[in-house]
């Protein structure tokens, strides 16, 4: 089967107020279609860094990183968005939806950028779908400002899986929701991926939920390690 | 009073921190601030220096004119009993130069005396330390001459050369310079030279019927007794009709034209600031949308509404005070800088003092729209719900006020305060309600068309079908999305567009006015003192010449209104500043069998080729009105020192500018036969053939006066290209204000386009479709903007043109073009300016700032 995750020796040097900081140290990480891995860690150890760095949102000093069968060293910034506008999907802790927008027009928003030809009845459509998978079919036309936290996280969702990536990395994505919103938005996500096939890596502070990963991932110092040993 | 301080300490604490995002709001104001400051100060300036020069710029205490003869011994006698006299005579003459070239000339004859106040500057590098009578006396058997620079470019003369004028020779002696009484008179089309008055005897051009002035200005021995000095030339010389003029009624028609331009320029200084009270608006609602937490948590702790209000009022209020510091520091410095050099332009002298006056004005509008400017955004935040905020994470989209809020007294009162005291202070400024109410009226049309447009643009775009390509389809709804900045870039760009527009349409209305095609049958070459064999020979030579279309003559002479229906001219009140003006001096009067060309009686009758009866007259149908003339009324004229009174039997209206002869009183033919009239000569040669012309005539007939009408043209239009230069200047400002408060619209939205585009980014948009929806976005804004501005622009041009001017109304379309065309490449520049600045920001660690 091919890994829709392989990335092998990945460094991330950042500067901090003139000093250099070793964000990633050698990171190897192999993720195969239809898995689930989660990222557990001390704030500051540099999970949100390699989630950015597969998205192609930050570029790794040293290494490679090959997803979904593209190798992002060597590509421009408009290469980066194109590929993840075909392989990827991002759930964000801060939701991070347009507010201008409605929860239909954010979601058919990841469909406008991949597919941009196609008439806006059938992105609507497809838009209108995800919501409803969601559980948001009755609140289409609401803007984020009128719904509630977990309501927006579950737009987030939808955004997120709509194009029907190869892979879904998820930065805390009940980290600002309560108990019960948080598991019925991972009860979601799990069971869209699983039936689609999408890779999920995901990062939590939640012990329960990243025990119900398939692979469990310790980031500390940069370094990341299994429960067994150095990934 | 301490709760209200206590409020206050803490507002003001509030506003520490980073005051450059006040950056558009405080240049907006200070550019307007500083526009009427500086309009203010100059109009000041000019109309003190003409109190304080007045007595030079009348050249003496008194002056006694007529318009038909010199003074008699006996007149000359009381005149020098009053006080140190000076004779001078103007008059326009035609000086041969060469074989088949001659020059027109606007001559002064001037005695030894002359000036009595100020000095004539001019240049004798042949005669270094000679006086002016020096130069002017008999030698050689030529008079001499100092005449203006222009002569001597245009034809090649030089220091020595001779001319004649009329038969008589004269020889150069002299470059003039500035002459201190010049600026008094109207303003002129010749070249100007300088005589004596012996030589203008010599060359026997005064005859009975020539139009010229003769002037005795008198340096009073009482400089106080001018009331009765004027009052005994008066009684002792009742028939004469001498007018007698102080140094204030000389420097009136000046006066009235400063004022007149002053009130102009206040008006578009006005404007200036009311478009950066639009940047204000939107840089106050920006900061209210910034500070919707800390509002949000304010009344959270217990904090009321108004207090909310009274906390951003006070911050407002502080940054105006800023801005309009600002503005008058800016003011002062360039009105300092600009009034040496308007005075050397004009010829007298502007000391540059600052006039604490203009500068309260000035204040008093910064401060006034300031606050207007910024009260509906702190409306807003004043109805913020906290509620709102705290249920929704990241920026949150901030609503408007319903139509109960807009009516309701705390909105309402305010604001019709402020509008009504900015209203008042207009009047104030400007001593014009009417220009003020209509100007008023102008605005609330313009913003109401221009938020109109925005709203329906939103509108129809919400109701077409999508797009099929993405980029349009996303830049589409960018206009019409909840929080979209169109609303405000519609305003702001349209609002600074039309005063472009309007400015620029003006000003080209009023050069149209001065261009040739523009005045259907305009004569080519316009004949002045004509006598009546001079007229009757050169309409038998017309056909002779087939380069001539048609030459027509008509007799004209100098007459003042003695009386209307018995009451005197001078106890007669009008409300117009101009019509008063004619009530006091010499017009042109005329006779005339038929009605002239492209007239229309519109009240009473004309009357018959042939009739014979007590004298008649005909009046121009406004000045009639404004008189309050009706058909049987008396109007008395004094000519030459005679009473003549005629009836009004007709109203007649025409326009100024149709290019026939057409005065504003015409008699019944024979009134004028006892007197000695000279006539005004039209002639229109075929189009091409001036020159020629314009040589067969001075071989034809050497010693008439005559002037190609494009040599007048020229002067209008060079005096015209100076106002219309300042006008533009200060147009220019509120342009730039335009331009800052487009610049702040767009800065305005930045933070939220920047996370905008950094989740477009995630997504997997490229720069590029990011940029090709800000294009259309931005590029079909501009053009909205620009074509409402269009609209608005010509409708004020006509409006300003037709009822202000009262010139005939045309238009450049190009010029309309080029402002749309330039409109929509600067919108369309400054926003994808900010767009890619925002394409900059790193996804990265805008996310890991979230």
């Amino acid at each position: 089967m091919t890994a829709v995750v392989e990335a092998a020796a990945v460094n991330l040097h950042l500067k901090s107020g003139g000093e250099p900081l070793h964000i990633l140290r050698d990171v190897n990480l192999t993720l195969e279609r239809g898995e689930v891995a989660a990222i557990v860690g001390p704030s500051g150890s540099g999970k949100t860094s390699l989630l950015m760095v597969l998205a192609g949102l930050e570029r790794a000093t040293s290494g490679k990183i090959v997803v979904d069968g593209t190798d992002l060293s060597g590509k421009s910034e408009d290469q980066l968005a194109i590929f993840r506008r075909k392989s990827m999907g991002i759930l964000f802790q801060n939701f991070h939806l347009i507010p201008s927008m409605t929860a239909l027009e954010n979601v058919a928003l990841t469909l406008e950028i991949a597919e941009a030809g196609r008439p806006w009845r059938e992105l609507a459509d497809r838009a209108a779908a995800a919501l409803a998978e969601v559980g948001l079919s009755e609140r289409l036309t609401h803007l984020p400002s009128a719904l509630s936290g977990g309501e927006q996280q579950r737009v987030g969702l939808a955004r997120a899986l709509v194009a029907q990536p190869r892979l879904l990395l998820a930065d805390e994505p009940t980290g600002n929701l309560d108990e019960e919103t948080g598991e019925r938005v991972i009860e979601l996500m799990f069971g869209i991926a699983r039936n689609r096939g999408t890779a999920i890596l995901l990062i939590t502070h939640d012990p329960d939920l990243a025990g119900r990963a398939d692979h469990l991932f310790h980031m500390r110092q940069g370094k990341l390690t299994t429960e067994a040993g150095p990934a | 009073m301490s709760v209200l301080l206590a409020w206050l300490r803490v507002a003001f604490v509030d506003l520490r921190g980073d005051l450059r995002r006040f950056g558009v709001l405080l240049a907006c104001l200070a550019l307007g601030v500083a526009t009427i400051a500086i309009v203010g100060s100059v109009g000041a300036a000019l109309q003190s220096a003409l109190e304080r020069d007045a007595r030079q710029l009348l050249g003496g205490d008194l002056e006694a004119g007529l318009s038909y003869r010199f003074a008699e011994p006996a007149e000359i006698e009381l005149f020098q009993s009053l006080g140190r006299m000076s004779e001078l005579v103007e008059i326009s003459a035609s000086a041969q130069l060469r074989e088949g070239e001659t020059a027109f000339l606007t001559l002064r004859a001037v005695d030894a005396n002359y000036p009595l106040v100020g000095t004539v500057a001019f240049s004798a590098p042949q005669a270094p330390g000679a006086t002016l009578s020096d130069l002017l006396v008999e030698r050689d058997g030529a008079w001499g001459l100092v005449a203006g620079s222009l002569l001597f470019d245009r034809s090649g003369l030089a220091i020595g050369d001779r001319l004649t004028i009329n038969g008589t020779s004269f020889e150069l002696r002299g470059v003039l310079g500035e002459v201190p009484d010049q600026l008094t008179q109207a303003f002129t089309i010749g070249v100007p030279a300088v005589a004596s008055v012996q030589a203008l005897k010599a060359t026997g051009m005064i005859e009975p019927g020539v139009l010229a002035q003769f002037r005795y200005k008198i340096a009073l021995a009482d400089p106080d007794g001018f009331d009765a000095a004027a009052a005994r030339i008066r009684s002792t010389f009742p028939q004469a009709g001498w007018t007698v003029s102080s140094p204030q009624n000389a420097t009136a028609d000046l006066s009235r034209f400063f004022n007149i331009f002053a009130r102009f320029l206040t008006i578009v200084g006005l404007s200036a600031l009311i478009v950066g009270g639009v940047g204000v608006s939107n840089a106050i609602a920006a900061y209210v949308t910034e500070r919707q937490r800390s509002i949000a948590t304010l009344k959270a702790l217990g904090a009321s509404s108004s207090r909310i209000l009274v906390h951003f009022l006070a911050q407002v209020v502080a940054l105006t005070l800023v801005g309009i510091l600002l503005g008058l520091l800016l003011g002062a410095v360039m009105t300092v800088l600009a009034l040496p050099v308007l005075g050397d332009l004009l010829g007298i002298d502007l000391p540059p003092v600052i006039d604490p006056a203009s500068l309260a004005i000035a204040s008093g509008f910064g401060l006034l729209v300031g606050v207007a400017f910024a009260f509906l955004p702190l409306k807003r935040a004043e109805a913020l719900r906290p509620a709102l905020l705290f249920r929704a994470a990241g920026t949150a989209v901030e609503g408007g006020l319903n139509w109960r809020q807009l009516l309701a007294p705390g909105f309402l009162i305010p604001m019709a305060v402020t509008t009504g005291l900015i209203f008042l202070l207009a009047l104030l400024a400007t001593r014009r309600p009417v220009l003020v109410l209509w100007y008023a009226v102008g605005i609330v049309v313009a913003f109401i068309v221009l938020r109109l447009a925005g709203l329906l643009l939103q509108r129809a775009l919400k109701l077409l079908p999508a797009p099929r390509h993405a980029a349009a389809r996303n830049a589409l709804k960018s206009i019409y999305r909840p929080g979209a900045p169109a609303p405000t870039v519609i305003l702001s760009l349209g609002l600074g567009l039309s005063l472009l527009l309007l400015i620029a349409l003006v000003d080209n209305n009023l050069r149209h006015q001065l261009d040739r095609e523009a005045i259907p049958d305009a004569p080519s070459f316009v004949f002045m003192d004509l006598f009546d064999d001079e007229v009757a020979s050169i309409t038998a030579y017309t056909p002779t010449n087939p380069d001539i279309e048609s030459f027509e003559a008509t007799p004209v002479l100098s007459g003042a209104i003695e009386s209307i229906n018995g009451a005197p001219a001078a106890s007669f009140n009008t409300a117009d500043e101009e019509f008063q003006a004619l009530l006091g001096q010499e017009i042109p009067l005329t006779a005339a069998a038929a009605l002239p060309d492209r007239s229309t009686v519109t009240a009473g009758e004309w009357w018959p080729a042939d009739y014979a009866g007590p004298p008649l007259v005909s009046v121009f149908s406004e000045l009639g009105n404004r008189l309050g003339l009706a058909i049987g009324d008396e109007v008395s004229f004094r000519i030459f020192g005679e009473e003549v009174t005629a009836r009004v039997a007709n109203l007649r209206d025409f326009t100024w500018r149709s290019g026939s002869i057409n005065f504003a009183f015409i008699l019944t033919p024979g009134v004028l036969d006892e007197f000695p009239v000279s006539y005004l000569g039209f002639l229109k040669s075929v189009p091409g053939t001036e020159r020629d012309v314009q040589q067969a005539l001075i071989a034809q007939f050497p010693g008439t006066i005559f002037v190609p009408i494009a040599e007048a043209l020229d002067v209008f239009a060079g005096i015209l290209n100076s106002v219309t230069n300042a006008v533009a200047l200060v147009g220019g400002l509120a342009v730039v204000s335009g331009l800052l408060v487009l610049a702040g619209a767009m800065v305005a939205g930045r933070r939220q386009r920047e996370a905008d585009a950094v989740i477009m980014k995630v997504l997997g948009a490229t720069r590029r479709d990011i940029v090709v929806a800000y294009l259309i976005e931005y590029g079909l804004l501009g053009t909205l903007a620009a074509v409402v501005a269009a609209i608005l622009g010509v409708v004020g041009t006509w409006g300003f043109v037709e009822f202000v001017l009262e010139i005939g109304f045309s238009v450049d379309p190009w010029v309309i073009v080029g402002v749309i065309a330039a409109a929509v490449v600067l919108t369309i520049a400054v926003g994808t300016v900010t767009t890619w600045s925002a394409l900059s920001v790193k996804p990265a660690s805008f996310l890991r700032e979230e």
